[in-house]
């Protein structure tokens, strides 16, 4: 049997007349609308009869209950010391400590974590003319180092590496530079330049050389060529490049 | 006035909890005389039979007893019994049905006891039935919705109450309300044009 509308609207209204909580307006609404359906009528009354009987329930009392203090008292005492409640004051939370105990694992993790190959390229000058420089300290055939722990961020700058004796770089004119990128050099061909240029060599880190390239800015690096045609006087225009040897074509390409 | 009363009864119960945690075995027997009644109430509603009721109400003060150092006042203590409680009893129930034991005669003493007196008799039989016929029927609900009905119907909480109780939200509350009036209504109906 299909509901009119307005039986389904009058519906939701029937439990709280019943109970006699509807408004006057309200109240009224649903009177006129039972005097004319009966279908609605005979469910007020259905709905007056479930609440007088939950409201003689809610109002009379259960039967006593039987259980006392005493036997709970008792069935505590026979409790094992473990699953009673623990003689302090309330502390911290679980999830309080959980918390905490993952940040401090999370920071001796950060602390002891390996550090990446670090570079840095101050501006240097030979003989008048600008030099890039990027120094590193990790070299392929050294042995894997321990990661030493950096040193917190302070809000200061970190302080810069000093090359080490025994690193090698190669230097580039910036015209080699200009050209290595140009032209799509694999690995295993030499880098040599294409014209009179001064070529790419290879310098070694030594404190007892003559030959020193000043760096701009924390370093005194000494450079001793391993190539005749390493010149310090013989400074091309644009000046020259110095990289890590360790530099792979890849990480010469980003540079 | 009535709010500084209820100010007053929050610190007192927080002040009890805390003893409470502390071990403090007089405190939690304060708690007991302040919340035993409406948890055996609530039981008995649920369970329909004293022994079952008193059995779920002395399990309830155990288990909070033993819970109480880990209770985070997130609720009041009362809904935080009344949710242990019901709880208990729906394992009951589950465990009935589950050994498929006919549930006792919901409030069965209810009904023995004595009616008031009207003048007449034939009015206090044929009340005497429709009631038992009622309450046969919401005995005869889902227990979700038996639940909330009582919880709503009898021991008069709110929604928000409720939903801590039962550990759902305020509009799934107010659902099982809905639908447990309205199953109670259809099934009531016919029996009492029956009559």
């Amino acid at each position: 049997m299909f509901r009119k509308n307005r039986c389904i609207s009058i519906e939701s209204l029937l439990w709280e007349c019943a109970a006699q909580t509807l408004t006057v307006e309200q109240r009224r609404k649903v009177e006129a609308h039972i005097a004319q359906c009966s279908a609605c009528r005979e469910e007020l009354e259905t709905c007056r009869r479930i609440t007088a009987t939950v409201t003689n329930l809610r109002e009379a009392a259960p039967p006593p209950s039987q259980a006392s203090w005493q036997e709970l008292r008792q069935q505590i005492a026979a409790l094992p010391n473990a699953t009673r409640p623990a003689k302090r004051a309330p502390s911290i939370s679980m999830m309080a400590l959980f918390g905490a105990t993952l940040a401090g694992a999370c920071a001796v993790l950060l602390y002891l974590r390996p550090q990446p190959a670090s570079t840095y390229s101050p501006n240097l000058q030979v003989a008048g003319l600008p030099v890039k420089v990027g120094v590193t300290s990790h070299k392929e055939d050294a042995p894997p180092k321990k990661p030493t722990p950096q040193p917190m961020k302070t809000g200061k700058p970190a302080p810069k590496k000093r090359a080490k004796d025994g690193d090698e770089y190669r230097v580039y004119s910036a015209f080699d530079k200009q050209e290595f990128k140009r032209s799509n050099r694999k690995k295993s061909e030499p880098m040599i330049a294409q014209n009179d240029k001064p070529q790419t060599d290879v310098a070694r880190i030594d404190s007892n050389s003559e030959h020193t390239l000043k760096f701009a800015l924390d370093a005194e690096v000494p450079l001793e060529p391993t190539s005749r045609r390493f010149v310090m006087g013989s400074v091309p225009a644009g000046g020259y490049s110095v990289v890590p040897a360790s530099y792979e074509n890849k990480e010469l390409k980003a540079w | 006035m009535q709010a500084h009363y209820e100010a007053r009864m929050q610190v007192a119960e927080a002040d009890i909890i805390t003893r409470c945690q502390q071990g403090d075995l007089h405190a939690f027997e304060v708690i007991y005389a302040q919340h035993e009644r409406q948890v055996y109430r609530y039981a008995y509603h649920l369970l329909g039979n004293r022994d079952d009721a008193d059995d779920v109400k002395q399990e309830t003060f155990l288990r909070a007893y033993q819970a109480i150092g880990r209770f985070r006042r997130d609720a009041s203590l009362q809904t935080w019994l009344l949710r242990i409680c019901g709880n208990l009893c729906r394992d009951k129930i589950r465990s009935w049905e589950r050994r498929k034991v006919a549930a006792t005669d919901l409030y069965a003493e209810e009904n023995q006891r004595p009616t008031p007196p009207e003048s007449d008799p034939a009015y206090i039989v044929e009340k005497s039935e429709t009631t038992d016929m009622i309450l046969r029927t919401l005995n005869g609900l889902p227990s979700l919705l038996k639940e909330a009905f009582i919880l709503h119907e009898l021991e008069g909480f709110d929604y928000t109450e409720m939903a801590t109780i039962l550990e759902c939200s305020s509009a799934s509350v107010k659902l099982r309300v809905f639908r447990a009036r309205k199953m109670l209504k259809e099934r009531v109906q016919p029996l009492l044009k029956a009559r």
